[in-house]
């Protein structure tokens, strides 16, 4: 069965490199542009793996992790932070959150795909 | 009630904390201010149409690519032969290559973006101070937004850059600096860490 993927972001343009990358992969990708409609559509539907800016509108993407390891069907699934920030208290502050994997922007594409392919 | 004595990040040379304007020089200010943000509220709005067009044309290229990925593989490729197969193949792999390529410097658009989007609030940010009379002769006030600007920046090099222009004032010399730091250190694009 095609596994499903989730990329939350809130720029067009990182959604779409990114669901390029994943499909590449041949994984089915749902997109959504901000925490709090991830999170409804992580609710909505069970995806295999999750991808996650760290800077947005609303819920940022620390307490869209925190809320999706609060969920039984998402205490396990991959989740990859993808982000501009730098600083190594983010890090940490994500790693205590339960993601799975940490990436700075701007990614590479084969890189981005070793990463997926690892953790799936 | 007494006001907190807030530190500048870099007190000296930056005169943060001996504000010194009048309110003609105020009122030129926030024009020049407001005209900055203008124009980069409106390059953003012109560029941001494009590049999304561009990029919805791209992923569709993309896609329209890996659809031929899977049409080759079935096609018939006789052994000790050149084949229609492995020439499609060959080229599949160089625009695979021209698309990654392309999905990098996508990004970069992506943060010049940004960047320009946390100017024009920081250009904000000091309007609205040089405007309100009571704030504008107020260190602390000054000194706070300073603060609240680089608590913003969400990158070593953007909190560098900040740092060394209060410490000296020299644009070029900052400016110099971080170009070399970034080309001589060539950090790694998309450093990952699995937990």
């Amino acid at each position: 069965m095609t596994k499903q993927a989730l990329i939350v972001d809130d720029s067009q343009t990182m959604r779409e490199m990114v669901i390029i990358c994943l499909e590449t992969l041949g994984l089915d990708v749902d997109e959504a542009s901000g925490g709090r409609s991830g999170l409804e559509k992580a609710k909505s539907k069970q995806f295999d793996i999750i991808v996650t800016d760290q800077n947005m509108p609303g819920m940022d993407g620390l307490d869209l992790v925190r809320s999706l390891r609060l969920l039984p069907a998402y205490a396990k699934t991959p989740i990859l932070v993808l982000t501009t920030e730098t600083s190594d208290e983010m890090k940490a502050a994500f790693r205590a959150a339960g993601a799975t994997g940490w990436m700075s922007k701007p990614f590479s594409p084969e890189r981005m795909t070793a990463a997926i392919t690892k953790m799936l | 009630m007494k006001e907190p004595v807030l530190k500048s990040p870099s007190t000296l040379p930056s005169d943060a904390s001996r504000p010194n304007l009048d309110q003609s020089q105020a009122s030129e200010i926030i024009l020049m201010l407001n005209l900055s943000m203008a124009q980069i509220e409106l390059a953003l709005k012109d560029s941001t149409g494009s590049v999304n067009e561009l990029t919805d044309s791209f992923t569709a290229i993309s896609r329209a690519l890996n659809v031929i990925k899977e049409v080759a593989q079935q096609l018939p490729s006789p052994p000790g032969e050149p084949t229609a197969k492995t020439e499609i193949e060959s080229l599949l792999g160089e625009v695979g290559a021209k698309i990654g390529i392309a999905i990098m410097a996508f990004q970069f658009y992506d943060r010049l973006s940004q960047r320009l989007t946390q100017v024009s609030r920081n250009l904000e940010g000091v309007g609205e101070l040089v405007n309100d009379h009571g704030r504008l002769n107020n260190p602390n006030e000054w000194i706070a937004l300073q603060q609240k600007i680089r608590a913003k920046y969400v990158t070593e090099e953007d909190k560098r850059m900040f740092d060394m222009l209060m410490e000296t004032r020299d644009l070029q010399k900052v400016l110099a600096e971080i170009v070399r730091v970034k080309y001589e250190d060539h950090q790694p694009e998309g450093d990952i860490e699995l937990f």
